[in-house]
């Protein structure tokens, strides 16, 4: 069978990639999900070109939401040349002609991010989307998703809390390191994605609109602008974020930039000394060699 | 350690992507490219994997996936499904009897021999599994021949153009309960509205319609040795061309515009008693079907809509019973995603692990 | 004048369909709970009782007498086919509630907050994935007690009460000899001062001497606590002990009721005499 039709990205894919349908039936999901602070709004996730897994939830909001006129960064780990983010942010500008993409995060209308929220606070002008591979905290506890729906809506997290307490009976601290139970406006405990503890304070009274996708999972939630977060922990037992302190207990800085307020990225180099880096590039950029230096063009790098 | 230069992560899935197309021609001037047609014609079994796998029935389309794939059978029903996403809807058609398939096989363990006969068509099910070593070295000759000398003696009236249900028979005589579907119900759309459970029926079947062929075999075969009773018998399988009939945009009378591929089948299970004590116990069935020709699927498909009927109604005494542990976990595309996924980046959520396991630890030696 | 704390009428379950026939067809006039016309069980029929505060009520019964399915429908384990129960709380401030007419999130707020239950099955009444100590702590966390030294603290102190050795209480239920695990259950269930207990056939298949060690307990709990109690027991001992009134069924039906030491003195019924004088 012969076709005629030559199939070209242009003739073969709307703007924003996602049909007219799937896109308005996003966005009344996150409507949905801003008026219901917390709460998993199921939807009919549609299949993207990359894997699920990948970010193929946050990437379905992101299209969604943009424009022609946004601007948009794209991390994965707080980098914006992380395998991940670099092909994300490939395929947005492929399929959204017209938008601009940018590494400087104060620049950004529109970021999407996978496991960090960048260092510098963002603001009322701005959307924080999240990829999020379980969306449910109550997973930790409870297989049956219809099970979790009931306890979600009774605000029922009683197995949650249980866990929390045999962590501390058993190591006297609250192991959960990364997708940390969040209770949103006093009712919803959501999972934040796994951003570090170190980033979950950043969700508490957010000027911005910070926005969750999971794609395989099929939900989308939303922490609204100005919303109480509060870690689930006992009223005795204070959230304790990553440290980064050396043997002597002073807190360590970003090889780089010398940043002692940031999240660090650990490892080991070739000569098997133990570095510390900022894992924002962009918020490490900046500082060590000015803002402009943070922008960078992938003009020559588009298909 | 150099510094990793923000280029290095874009350079680097470009190299990937030309080493990829590197294997992939890496024959050089001792290969040619296989065609469209090679894949159709002569890798049925994957292509009509990829057809139902991918969930849209476009055989130029899934062969290509399978071309740019290179024969692996999960990135090239990703790449069709993917494709299919985008597509808007036009029309819905109305629901088809599988009845007026023309068929290429059909075959009932149930019974000796059923209205229309036994007909086994291209079926290696009774074939020895010896590896043919004279196909090791096929001419373009031999190969034209068997289909040039095929045709010849066919007597193409001898063979009636559809067959009747092999379960009408057992309607009629009131072993199986008559469906009480008439098809006006409006089926649930699992591309349009989302899974919440309990899933009515047809959501169960679409998405087995569509799930990786392997996962579902995995959980069958699981019902089958024990760990559930279906104890099925194939009452029908039948393989063939399904008319596609859309609605005139003006008169509205169907019209045949094209026919698909797929394969059915139907399997008898355990009989149940009726719903008071008045009515008389019937027989159960399974339902399965998919685009293209793939018996394995179809039959685990029918034993395990059978096996989740059962669930949904007295609750699930298994895996295969339980709707949320089969629907859930048979999609190719969402498993393989989400395995998959485990290559990329964690080093910042390791590094909060890192973290937490420090501070317990400094915690237990202050203790010791 | 007592306090009522329980009112229930009517009480009445059935398993199966059901037909009109069904409780014209069974009880213990017909010696079976199993409708002839319809085959349906009918567990519990037209039960009615009241219930003061601070004392302990008995029901006691053979095998298939209903006696557990009273306790199930009104903790809500079960559904309920007929009747009404009312409980009368008098915590701060008067409620009264009509049990069978609740909503989920009202019958979970009860469960948790005004009724405890201690199941004869360990394993219904305690998490086994969790330790002695955090069974505990689910309820007081449900409770609104998010002190995690508090938490502790109370959790210690129900296990010192049920005289569970204060070192085992970060042990696993699994772990625990069956007596033990019954002591961790009632502690569980007295977490939160319920004012209503229902007890079923905790000491049933327990041995001798650890029965009576937990039937002094129980004796203790409400000599001090005062709470209000349902006792499910076919052991005459265990009626005798601790129930002040009791209610003997039989095929589903009250056969007989009073002061427990009437019935055992001078029981009316013939199948109470028979019970009476079988015990050993």
């Amino acid at each position: 069978m012969k076709n005629d039709t030559p199939y070209t990205p242009s003739t073969a894919y709307p703007f924003g990639f996602l049909d007219a349908y799937a896109k308005r039936e996003i966005r009344r999901s996150i409507l949905k999900a801003v008026a219901l602070p917390g709460y998993q709004v199921p939807y009919a996730s549609r299949e993207m070109p990359m894997g699920r897994g990948f970010g193929t939830g946050a990437l379905q909001l992101t299209l969604s939401v943009v424009g022609p006129d946004d601007t948009l960064k794209v991390i994965d780990q707080g980098s914006d040349d992380s395998v991940n983010a670099v092909n994300l942010r490939r395929f947005i500008r492929k399929t959204c002609p017209g938008i601009q993409t940018t590494t400087l995060t104060e620049a950004a209308t529109v970021l999407q991010s996978r496991h960090r929220i960048p260092e510098k606070p963002l603001t009322e002008e701005q959307i924080c989307i999240l990829q999020v591979p379980y969306p449910d905290p109550l997973v930790y506890v409870e297989p049956t998703e219809e099970k979790r729906r009931t306890m979600h809506g009774e605000a029922d997290y009683a197995r949650l809390w249980v866990k929390l307490y045999e962590d501390m009976r058993e190591f006297d601290e609250i192991t959960i390191s990364h997708r940390y139970p969040t209770r949103i406006n006093g009712h919803y405990v959501l999972d934040p994605s796994p951003i570090p503890r170190y980033d979950v304070p950043k969700l508490n009274r957010s000027r911005a609109l910070i926005l969750f996708g999971a794609g395989r999972e099929k939900k989308i939630y939303a922490v609204p602008p100005f919303t109480k977060a509060e870690p689930l922990t006992f009223e005795d037992v204070p959230f304790r974020t990553e440290t980064f302190v050396d043997a002597d207990g002073n807190r360590l800085a970003c090889r780089r930039c010398g940043a002692t307020d940031s999240f660090l990225d650990e490892f080991t180099t070739d000569t098997g000394e133990k570095v510390f880096q900022c894992s924002d590039s962009a918020y490490c950029l900046s500082r060590s060699q000015g803002p402009a230096s943070a922008i960078y063009t992938e003009a020559r790098h588009d298909a | 350690m150099a510094y990793v230069a923000i280029q290095g992560g874009q350079r680097a899935i470009e190299e990937a992507a030309r080493l990829s197309e590197y294997l992939r021609t890496e024959q050089g001037i001792e290969g040619r490219p296989v065609s469209l047609d090679d894949i159709k014609y002569q890798l049925r079994g994957l292509h009509s994997r990829i057809l139902s796998e991918g969930g849209l029935y476009h055989p130029d389309l899934a062969a290509l996936a399978i071309k740019q794939s290179m024969g692996d059978p999960l990135e090239a029903s990703f790449a069709l499904r993917a494709y299919r996403s985008t597509r808007p809807r036009r029309m819905e058609t109305a629901a088809h009897d599988t009845s007026r398939m023309r068929l290429v096989r059909r075959i009932s363990a149930a019974f000796k021999d059923i209205p229309g006969g036994q007909m086994l068509g291209a079926t290696p099910d009774y074939s020895l599994r010896l590896l043919r070593f004279d196909l090791m070295d096929e001419s373009p000759e031999a190969f034209q021949e068997i289909a040039g000398t095929w045709m010849e003696n066919l007597n193409a009236d001898d063979v009636p153009d559809t067959f009747p249900k092999v379960l009408d028979l057992l309607r009629e005589e009131g072993l199986l309960a008559s469906s009480d579907n008439d098809g006006s119900e409006e089926a649930f759309d699992i591309t349009r509205q989302p899974m919440i459970f309990p899933v009515p029926r047809s959501a169960a079947l679409q998405s087995m319609a569509r799930g990786e062929t392997g996962s579902l075999l995995m959980i069958a075969y699981s019902n089958m040795r024990g760990y559930g009773d279906v104890h099925p018998t194939v009452g029908e399988v039948r393989v063939g061309y399904l008319p596609v009939e859309l609605p005139h945009p003006v008169t509205g009378t169907p019209v045949e515009i094209g026919e698909v591929l797929m394969t059915e089948c139907e399997v008898v299970a355990m009989y149940e008693g009726g719903d008071d004590a008045q009515a008389q116990p019937r027989f159960t069935v399974g339902y399965g079907a998919c685009f293209g020709h793939n018996e394995v699927k179809a039959i685990a498909m029918a034993i395990l809509d059978r096996a989740l009927q059962k669930g949904m109604q007295d609750g699930a005494a298994n895996p295969s019973e339980d709707p949320e542990f089969v629907l859930l976990h048979i999609d190719g595309i969402d498993s393989m995603g989400f395995c998959t996924h485990y290559k990329m980046p964690h080093y910042v959520t390791f590094q909060s692990d890192m973290d937490r396991l420090r501070t317990t630890q400094s915690k237990k030696e202050r203790d010791l | 004048m007592m306090r009522k704390v329980l009112d229930v009428k009517g009480l009445s379950k059935v398993y199966g369909k059901g037909c009109p026939y069904c409780r014209d067809a069974t009880g213990p006039r017909f010696n079976t709970n199993i409708c002839p016309h319809c085959a349906s069980v009918v567990a519990v029929h037209d039960i009615s009782f009241t219930l003061y505060e601070g004392e302990i009520l008995g029901v006691m019964g053979e095998s298939g007498s209903g006696k557990s399915t009273v306790v199930k429908c009104l903790y809500f384990d079960e559904t309920v086919d007929g009747g009404t129960a009312h409980f009368f709380d008098n915590h701060g401030q008067y409620n009264l509630f009509d049990l069978f007419s609740l909503n989920a999130a009202q019958r979970r707020w009860l469960r948790y907050r005004r009724f405890g239950m201690v199941y004869q099955n360990p394993h219904l009444g305690l998490n086994f994935g969790i330790s002695a100590g955090g069974n505990i702590a689910e309820r007081l966390l449900m409770n609104g007690m998010l002190i995690y030294a508090d938490i502790r603290k109370r959790a210690s102190e129900l296990l010192q009460r049920t005289e569970v050795p204060e070192n085992r209480m970060d042990d696993l239920p699994g772990h625990f000899s069956g007596g033990m695990q019954q002591r961790v259950q009632i502690a569980k269930a007295l977490a939160t001062n319920p004012p209503l207990l229902f007890l079923d056939e905790v000491t049933t298949g327990l041995d001798v001497s650890v029965q009576a060690s937990i039937l002094d307990l129980i004796i203790e709990i409400q000599d001090q606590l005062k709470t209000t109690m349902i006792v499910v027991t076919h052991d005459l001992g265990v009626i005798r002990l601790l129930a002040g009134r009791t209610i003997v069924m039989k095929n589903g039906c009250i056969i007989e009721a009073g002061l427990t030491d009437q019935i055992l003195e001078d029981p009316q019924h013939a199948y109470t005499q028979r019970l009476v004088a079988s015990a050993l």
